[in-house]
This record gives C-alpha cells, sequence and structure tokens, in this order.
C-alpha cells in the first residue's frame, strides 16, 4: 500500500493483503445493497421533477416552507394606504421615502395601473407595476443581505463566528426567501430560480453541523455549481427597479 | 452518446437522455447509499434526491470536469449531507454499540465477522469512515472522494490510512488470519 500510515508499519504484501482482505469482508457483510430499485427511484424522481418542487422538497422535509399566509394579512393591512397612493396618481420609487405597499390578492385588482397608467385591471395572476413595487423592494433588500452574507461565509470571514451564529444569520434570510418564492415576485422564472438557488444553499447554511468543515466546502461548491453569488451580484447591482419580476 | 451530447439533451429536458444518465450512475449512487445507511427506505430518499439535484443542477455543468466526476459529485455530496440529519444512522450505531459485548466474546465464525465489522466500522470517527467505505469498499478513487467531500486529496489518503489502522486494531484477531 501506498497510502500514508499511522501506527505500525506492516511488510507492503502483508498489508495488501490485510486491505484486500478487509475491503472484501466489508464488502460482503457489512451493508450489502440490496438490486437497485431503479424503476421505482425513477418513477419517483420524475414526479418529483414534474411537480416543479424538486429541489425545495428536498429541503423541506427537513424545514417545511412556511405559507404565505402572513404576508397576504400584511398586505391587506396596508392596503389602504397602498389604495390612497396609487388613486393620488403614479407612484414614482424614486421620490418616496418608504416603500409603498400594495394588496398582492384580487381585492384591489380593480385599481388601476399606477406604474403605468394604462387602466388595466391587475390580478393575482399579472400583478401590475404597482402591486410589484413593495415586492421588488423586499427582493432588492434580500439579495443585498443575502449577496453580502454568502460573501462572508465564501471568504471564510463567518469561520471565526460559531456555527451557531451563523446558522442565527441564515435563518431570517431563508424565511424571507421562502416568502418571496411564494409571492408573486416568483412569477418571474429567473428570479425564481435565483431564490431557489438561495433557499438551497440558505437551508445548508441553517443546518450548519458544529464541525463544519466539510460541509462548507459542499456549500461553496454549491454556490459555484449554481453562480449564485455572480447572480446576486448582477441582480442587486441592478437595483429595485431593474429586478425582473 | 458522448457526455457532451448526453448534457446537452438532458438540459434541452430529454427524458431518454436523463434515463440514459441516471441508468449509467445509479447503482453506484444507490449502493453508497445503502451502505452508509444500512436503510433501504432512507438510501432510496437519498438517491432520488441526489438525482433530482443532479438534473436541476446539470445547467451548472461546464464540462471541466468529466460527467460522471460531476454527478458523482453533486449525488455523494446530497447523499453524505442527507446522512448528517438522519438520527436513525444514531440510533442504529447506538444499538450496534450494545451488541458489542456479545460479539466480542463469540468465536470467529462468518456471521461474528459480521457483527464484529458493523461495530468496528460505525466505530470510526465520521470522516475515516466515508472514505474508508467509499474508498475500499465502494471503490471510489482519492480524487473523487476529495471532490465529493470538498477536501484535499492528501486528507483522504491520510483519513483512510488511519481508519485502516482502527480496523486493524479492532479486528486484529482477524487481520492475522487473513494476513496469514
Amino acid at each position: 500500500m501506498t497510502d500514508e500510515r499511522d501506527g505500525t508499519q506492516e511488510e507492503p504484501e502483508v498489508e495488501e493483503a490485510f486491505v484486500r482482505a478487509l475491503g472484501d469482508a466489508a464488502r460482503r457483510l457489512w451493508n450489502a445493497p440490496p438490486e437497485t430499485p431503479r424503476e421505482e427511484m425513477w418513477d419517483e424522481i420524475r414526479a418529483a421533477r414534474a411537480g416543479d418542487v424538486a429541489e425545495s422538497e428536498s429541503s423541506a422535509r427537513r424545514f417545511p416552507r412556511p405559507k404565505p399566509w402572513w404576508l397576504g394579512i400584511a398586505a391587506a393591512l396596508v392596503i389602504g394606504v397602498a389604495l390612497g397612493r396609487v388613486s393620488d396618481g403614479p407612484i414614482d420609487p424614486a421620490a418616496s421615502g418608504t416603500p409603498a405597499v400594495a394588496d398582492a390578492g384580487p381585492a384591489v385588482s380593480p385599481t388601476p395601473d399606477a406604474g403605468v397608467q394604462t387602466g388595466s385591471e391587475s390580478g393575482p395572476e399579472t400583478p401590475s407595476d404597482a402591486e410589484l413595487l413593495p415586492y421588488r423592494f423586499a427582493t432588492t433588500e434580500l439579495l443585498n443581505r443575502s449577496e453580502t452574507f454568502l460573501t462572508m461565509v465564501r471568504a471564510g470571514g463567518a469561520a471565526e463566528e460559531s456555527a451557531d451564529e451563523v446558522r442565527e444569520w441564515a435563518r431570517p434570510l431563508l424565511t424571507r426567501t421562502r416568502l418571496l418564492l411564494g409571492s408573486p415576485a416568483a412569477t418571474d422564472p429567473e428570479l425564481r430560480s435565483l431564490l431557489d438557488d438561495l433557499e438551497i444553499v440558505l437551508v445548508q447554511i441553517a443546518q450548519l453541523p458544529e464541525d463544519d468543515s466539510e460541509e462548507r466546502g459542499w456549500i461553496d461548491e454549491g454556490m459555484d455549481e449554481s453562480r449564485l453569488l455572480f447572480r446576486l451580484r448582477a441582480a442587486s447591482a441592478a437595483g429595485a427597479g431593474t429586478v425582473r419580476m | 452518446m458522448d457526455d457532451r451530447t448526453l448534457v446537452q439533451r438532458v438540459k434541452a429536458g430529454d427524458p431518454a437522455a436523463e434515463r440514459a444518465l441516471y441508468d449509467a450512475h445509479v447503482d453506484r449512487v444507490y449502493g453508497l447509499a445503502y451502505r452508509m445507511t444500512g436503510d433501504e427506505t432512507l438510501a432510496r430518499d437519498l438517491t432520488q434526491d441526489a438525482f433530482v439535484r443532479a438534473f436541476d443542477r446539470i445547467d451548472g455543468y461546464r464540462g471541466d470536469a468529466a460527467l460522471s466526476t460531476w454527478l458523482h459529485t453533486v449525488t455523494t455530496s446530497v447523499v453524505l449531507n442527507g446522512l448528517r440529519k438522519v438520527r436513525r444512522i444514531r440510533e442504529r450505531e447506538a444499538d450496534l454499540d450494545d451488541a458489542r459485548g456479545a460479539a466480542e466474546t463469540k468465536p470467529m465464525s462468518e456471521p461474528d465477522l459480521k457483527d464484529r465489522l458493523h461495530v468496528a466500522i460505525a466505530g470510526l470517527p465520521d470522516g475515516y469512515r466515508k472514505v474508508f467505505v467509499m474508498h475500499d469498499v465502494e471503490g471510489y478513487t482519492h480524487q473523487e472522494i476529495a471532490r465529493a467531500l470538498g477536501v484535499a486529496e492528501g486528507t483522504s489518503k491520510a483519513q483512510l490510512s488511519r481508519a485502516r489502522a482502527k480496523l486493524r486494531v479492532e479486528l486484529a484477531d482477524y487481520a492475522e488470519e487473513w494476513v496469514a
């Protein structure tokens, strides 16, 4: 054996015989797999992918995505403000010091589209610019914060922090990501894809074990494969007004 | 079908290409999942998750490595990562620990070796066990292990060496017989 050793050195052929016998015994006797249930697994994989919930399902078993019911309630609470602002005229994000908020539901669908003043009705399936405005703000803020956080994690800046602290930082971002995934913001396929990838990474970070060196390597790899940081930076740089919805 | 064509077809959503990719690699992924869990249902869940993740990430495959290397990196990461969350593994190890005394008092035979192997492998530190199972049992190379675990190849070799040394101590009576 050419592998470096720890402990007493044996003759190479003796060591090789031991390693071979150990491997043979382990293959035969230690958790020898049954025949691969390939058809059953394939059916499950197809079903998961067809349902367009593939990645979130694997994590949702441990972190069920919260229903965005309270988002609707929050939106309903401020609907009056939004209606007042909208009915006064076009919303100018640049002139607004605070994000305007509109309802995501059908209750305000008769409201004219304030952003473009087309007079067309907006519904839950085709939210207007005015209705999407608060989500743009929320999305941009989330992307900015996530980019900063993941850059720190990636650069090892969080390595000195305990896994507990890193998990604590990730959780609110994960919650907000999931809420946005359940909001009209996620109707845009590009943004949805970005939020999906962000969710996966945040789930991993939110579940970091105490001994997390391997886990962080996988997280880095996942970020590389999905080009997550690059996409976050691009979306953040684009800003609230140009984040596609 | 070469890797490039296969990937292009998978990216285009060709079900036949997806199935071809799955068929080519599922045994190895399932084998590792089962070895690491000893649980058929869990191994199935992990394997399914691994392939779902791989298909969803296929757009990120840039051809820097062989498709099989990339796929096994993704799938083994998912499988090994998933193991961390499974309390059943710990419960199972605890059961094996309970069985340790009985196994040590029996004369040497195949069933006893099975018990002793279970105890010895389950008793390895997590990192040692992964590398031992992947390399000596499932036949992964150190390069594949290093990529999947996100460690250097040297680390993989060192951990394997330490795992073998520890197993040699735990299975000393068998080791003498094996090398005789």
